[in-house]
């Protein structure tokens, strides 16, 4: 805040001698006193000879009197104050909303109409001798020389934030008289209380102020009808599929009783929609919206389209949300009971993110029709049910040891290809018996598995038993899968620590753009050591295969030898990551910071590559892109081509032009990739969503701390405090009497003249 | 047991007979001598192993043909890829690390375990392994001995982690066939009991004489009879094996949410 200006008149000052008695002694005390005074002057004359001349009897009895009556004065210790004083006049300071909703109105600004009121105010005040002070405020306070000064009052506005204003004017340091009183000429249109809560908001706020506070409501004629969307909020973060609570507040005028409808869109469609009753000029609704995807999600809270109404521009706004993945949703197929199934359920269900459904087969149709099924609790394997139906709600499908023809979910094949092209993970495990040959003749596995399968009948062994111990390959080195400790020496350690595995199913090569990660020492398949994880980026999904049915015993047989404990399950928690794309685990990383961003300032924009085996690459290419609409349905595009540092991360500063959803784009061509966000700009205020004015505020502010409340209008005779003109004190002098020498030295004179008397008349 | 090289005392946990007490001795000083050479594991962790704990002072395999047989009726009635020829380990952690299941049975007192061995058992159970204790009723052994030693061991293995009865509705119960009480050789209690481990039975206890139920001699024909139900009962114990692997082998799998419902709208 700047250095307020205070006009004041000269100051006048008086001088007052008041005589007071500091000596303290109660009612009682002095009654005592003045007895024993009379008591005193009665024995005195008593004990005197009645032979002697009266003349000398009374000069005796006079001077002991005057004695006894100095030393009683002397014991209320008189003192003569001396007080000047100096006449104040009431201080006023008088706070003009310069915020944007003041300078619009139905009939002209409604800060031109408080400059005119303030003027003429300011004149008045100035005759009856009144200390002025003026401000103008927004959500920031700024002192002005005079009324006038509001109109050009320049600084970076956010919104109105009325009780900082007046908080920030009382506190003053510069000011040695306090306040008499406030004058506030405002429309009420505060932006950071909610919509209809304000009377709550303020109370016992403004009784604390010290000084009334006299509003003047400056609204002009309002808009006949308006219904402003004057809040969305929720919480920034959000996890997938779990409801969340967006609580929308509008506010209105001239549309009581009325009930509106109201739209919460995505990417300009809409996704829920609801209706809210006006209620005296308020509004609330609450949406509940389930974020489907991780990352960013901008959302537009609006009212319908087919509202009409005075003010457009305030009929919607935006928010945004970061949802996280709250749990992964894994359905498990497993073929037959096994140690392999068992430890990778238990792993997963000792999961608290996981969300696990399983289906594994007990027993085959031939074991069906042998035994019956007396006494059991089977249930059929409900595949329609699961690929027609659920298949999309589940992030990652782990197929392990099932033969999915055998099974019958043959037909549903090009459902699980789909699924994972569009973004899901796939997990295939083999079992004891190696691949099921009826794999080899589905195409539409093939499209998405990582490995193309032997041929049926191949000369090739297609399941070895032997233990071995798998080796890192290239690409699996800092590949985060086998990122089994913190740095890759670690991990090299605690691979070499990890028990053997049994067992290693064939494959004929890589598919396409697989990778394979680790693979057996001496076995080879036509394009490398035979692999035992290889992973796959399928369209817009992942897949990983497992060629080995006896990974529990990382899970089990290591930690019973003392062995690594958390490698098994330090895996498969990496493996699901990275399979459902955590964005930890993306190769190419977009960062926006602020977010959301906010205009007028600017938007750092971060990107990182990293290659397949998670090295950053420098100077790779990259091509960003940042898209918007403008207000006029035109696309807005700010495009950068630019490439990575040593550190593989390229990062600008940009500054949005227009507030709104924002989406980016980035592509690094030298790698294939391309990632997407999306972020939102704020505006620099939230004033559009706060246009009418809300007498309301205006109303409790004036009643709380014993101001007066005037619409469009100031008497002066109306507002509180100004008459309260004070004497204040400059100079305060002390003369005491009591301890005077004059007063001692007359005592003493008093004394000694009744001795001499005495002996002079021959007494003592 | 074998430790640094040099055989330790057997030391018998409680027996409370004089005679008991001699054999177990006995049984113990002859049982020392000989596990390294007779227990063997399963080579492969690609099938699902039925061991029994070879150990010393007692009768640790009371119906040598009873695991086997467990092990045929599973292959046969269930896709478990079983080992057809279960093997016996010693209580050491290689050993156990071979496979998660493990059953220890007895018909009479035994030498008291190891440290070693009740560490190796300890992590066992910890890590996700299954025991599996049975009391066996045989004509002449002492099947209180073997659950007064058992009890001592376990709580040496479990330490704070109770034994409780386990509960009809557990799902042990229901993960392959659904059982209404358990039942072996001998009806039995009512109940098992079992020691849970994060929310796992890590322990399954049976007085029920389970592998008297399963045993056939070498001619085919019934080990031991089965009482008082029969055959039925019989039929029951099978039932109550195969459910015990599966468990093992499954877990919770039964009480997720589509086979509660199959198993409501069933009852």
């Amino acid at each position: 805040m700047t250095a307020a200006t205070f006009t004041s008149p000269l100051p006048q000052v008086t001088k007052e001698w008041t005589l007071s008695f500091l000596g303290g002694f109660d009612p009682s005390a002095l009654i005592v006193l003045s007895l024993s005074i009379i008591a005193g002057v009665i024995w005195t004359w008593r004990a005197l000879d009645p032979s002697m001349p009266l003349r000398i009897r009374l000069s005796i009895a006079a001077l002991r009197t005057f004695a006894l009556l100095l030393a009683f004065a002397m014991l209320l210790q008189p003192t003569l104050r001396l007080r000047a004083s100096t006449f104040n006049p009431a201080r006023v300071a008088v706070l003009l909303d310069g915020s944007g909703s003041m300078r619009r109105g139905v009939d002209g600004p409604r800060l031109d109409k408080a400059i005119a009121m303030a003027s003429r105010m300011g004149e008045d005040l100035k005759r009856r001798g009144s200390a002025v002070e003026w401000y103008c405020f927004t959500d920031e306070l700024q002192a002005i020389s005079d009324p006038k000064g509001a109109a050009g009052c320049a600084f970076e506005s956010r919104g109105t934030d009325l009780r900082t204003a007046i908080a920030k004017t009382v506190a003053n340091e510069n000011r040695v008289t306090p306040l008499s009183a406030l004058v506030v000429l405002s429309d009420g249109a505060d932006t950071t209380m909610a919509t209809g809560n304000r009377e709550s908001d303020l109370s016992g706020w403004a009784s604390t102020i010290g000084a009334p506070i006299n509003t003047i409501a400056v609204t002009g004629a309002s808009a006949r009808r308006d219904i402003a969307v004057a809040e969305a909020r929720t919480d920034r973060i959000a996890f997938t599929r779990t409801p969340t609570s967006i609580l929308v507040s509008l506010s209105a005028v001239g549309a009581n009783g009325e009930s509106v409808e109201v739209h919460l869109l995505r990417d300009g469609a809409v996704v829920r929609r609801g209706n809210c009753e006006i209620v005296d000029g308020a509004g609330r609704l609450t949406f509940s919206f389930t974020p489907i995807s991780i990352g960013e999600h901008v959302l537009e809270v609006a009212l319908s389209p087919t509202h009409q109404d005075e003010i457009p521009e305030n009929d919607r706004t935006f928010l945004s949300l970061s949802a996280l993945r709250d749990k992964y949703r894994v359905l498990h197929l497993a073929g037959r009971p096994s140690w392999d199934q068992r430890f990778l359920r238990g792993t997963l269900k000792d999961w608290p993110k996981m969300d696990l459904v399983s289906f594994y087969v007990l027993r085959s149709e031939l074991q069906s029709e042998t035994h019956g099924s007396s006494g059991m609790v089977l249930i059929p394997f409900p595949t329609e049910e699961l690929f027609a139906s659920h298949l999309p709600e589940f992030d990652v499908v782990i197929v392990q040891d099932l033969d999915l023809v055998a099974v019958g979910i043959d037909q549903y094949l090009p459902r699980i290809s789909e699924f994972v092209q569009q973004g899901g993970g796939l997990v295939y495990i083999v079992g004891p018996a190696g691949l099921p040959p009826t794999i080899s003749a589905d195409e539409a596995m093939h499209a998405i598995l990582p490995f193309v399968p032997l041929p049926v009948g191949a000369a090739t062994v297609a399941f070895e038993t032997a233990a071995f111990r798998p080796q890192i390959l290239p690409n699996g080195r800092n590949h985060p899968l086998l990122a089994l400790a913190q740095d890759t020496s670690e991990t090299q350690q605690v691979w070499q620590s990890l028990p053997q595995l049994e067992g290693l199913a064939r494959v004929a090569r890589l598919a396409p753009t697989a990778l394979a990660l680790a693979g057996h020492p001496s076995l080879f398949v036509e394009d490398g050591p035979a692999p035992l994880f290889t992973v796959r980026d399928v369209a817009q999904g992942r897949s990983l295969a497992i060629t080995t049915p006896s990974l529990w015993r990382w899970g089990f047989s290591g930690p019973m030898t003392g062995g690594p404990s958390h490698a098994y399950s330090g895996f498969w928690h990496r493996a699901i990551a990275w399979l459902t794309k955590d964005a930890s685990l993306d190769r190419l990383k977009l960062l926006v910071a602020p977010n959301p961003a906010k205009m007028g300032g600017t938007a750092v924009i971060e990107v990182e590559v990293l290659d397949e085996a998670y090295q950053p690459i420098a100077t790779a290419p990259v091509e960003i892109a940042v898209t918007w609409t403008n207000s006029d349905k035109s696309r807005g595009v700010h495009e950068v081509k630019q490439s990575t540092d040593g550190q593989g991360k390229y990062r600008f500063e940009w500054m949005p032009t227009i507030p709104g959803p924002h989406k980016l784009t980035v592509v690094a061509p030298s790698q294939n990739m391309q990632s997407q966000s999306e972020f939102l700009v704020l505006p620099s205020s939230e004033e559009v969503q706060h246009l009418e004015p809300r007498t309301e505020l205006l109303e409790a502010l004036a009643k709380d701390s014993g101001g007066t409340f005037q619409q469009d209008t100031a008497q002066m005779g109306k507002l509180a405090g100004l008459a309260d003109s004070r004497n204040r004190v400059v100079s305060s002098r002390d003369l005491s009497l009591w301890s005077h020498p004059v007063t001692i030295l007359l005592l003493l004179a008093v004394l000694g003249a009744e001795w001499l008397l005495r002996r002079r008349s021959g007494l003592w | 047991m074998q430790a640094n090289g040099a055989f330790d005392p057997p030391v018998l946990c409680a027996t409370n007979t004089r005679r008991g007490f001699l054999r177990a001795a006995a049984l113990g000083l002859l049982g020392a001598a000989w596990p390294g050479k007779r227990a063997k594991a399963s080579s492969s962790g690609l099938e699902v192993d039925l061991p029994q704990i070879a150990y010393a002072g007692g009768n640790w395999q009371p119906y040598p043909t009873a695991m086997r047989r467990l092990a045929w009726e599973l292959h046969k009635r269930t896709l478990v890829n079983t080992a057809l020829e279960p093997s016996e380990i010693k209580p050491t952690a290689a050993m156990l690390s071979r496979t998660p299941l493990a059953f220890l049975c007895g018909d009479r007192g035994f030498t008291r375990f190891s440290a070693e061995a009740v560490e190796a058992l300890s992590r066992f159970v910890r890590l996700g392994g299954t025991l599996v204790i049975d009391s066996a009723t045989t004509p002449d052994g002492e099947a209180r001995a073997f659950d007064r030693c058992a009890d001592e061991l376990l709580a040496s293995v479990l330490g704070e982690t109770p034994l409780t009865p386990i509960a009809s509705s557990h799902v042990l119960y229901r993960t392959f066939y659904r059982i209404d009480r358990p039942m072996g050789r001998i009806e039995g209690p009512a109940f098992m009991e079992g020691a849970e481990k994060d929310g796992r039975l890590c322990v399954i206890r049976s007085r029920h004489d389970l592998g008297g139920a399963l045993a056939k001699d070498n001619l085919g024909n019934w080990l031991a009879e089965v009482i008082p139900g029969g055959e039925r009962q019989r039929e029951q114990a099978f039932r109550l094996g195969i459910n015990i692997v599966l468990y093992a082998l499954c877990l919770d799998y039964k009480n997720e949410e589509p086979h509660r419902r199959f198993s409501n709208s069933a009852q």
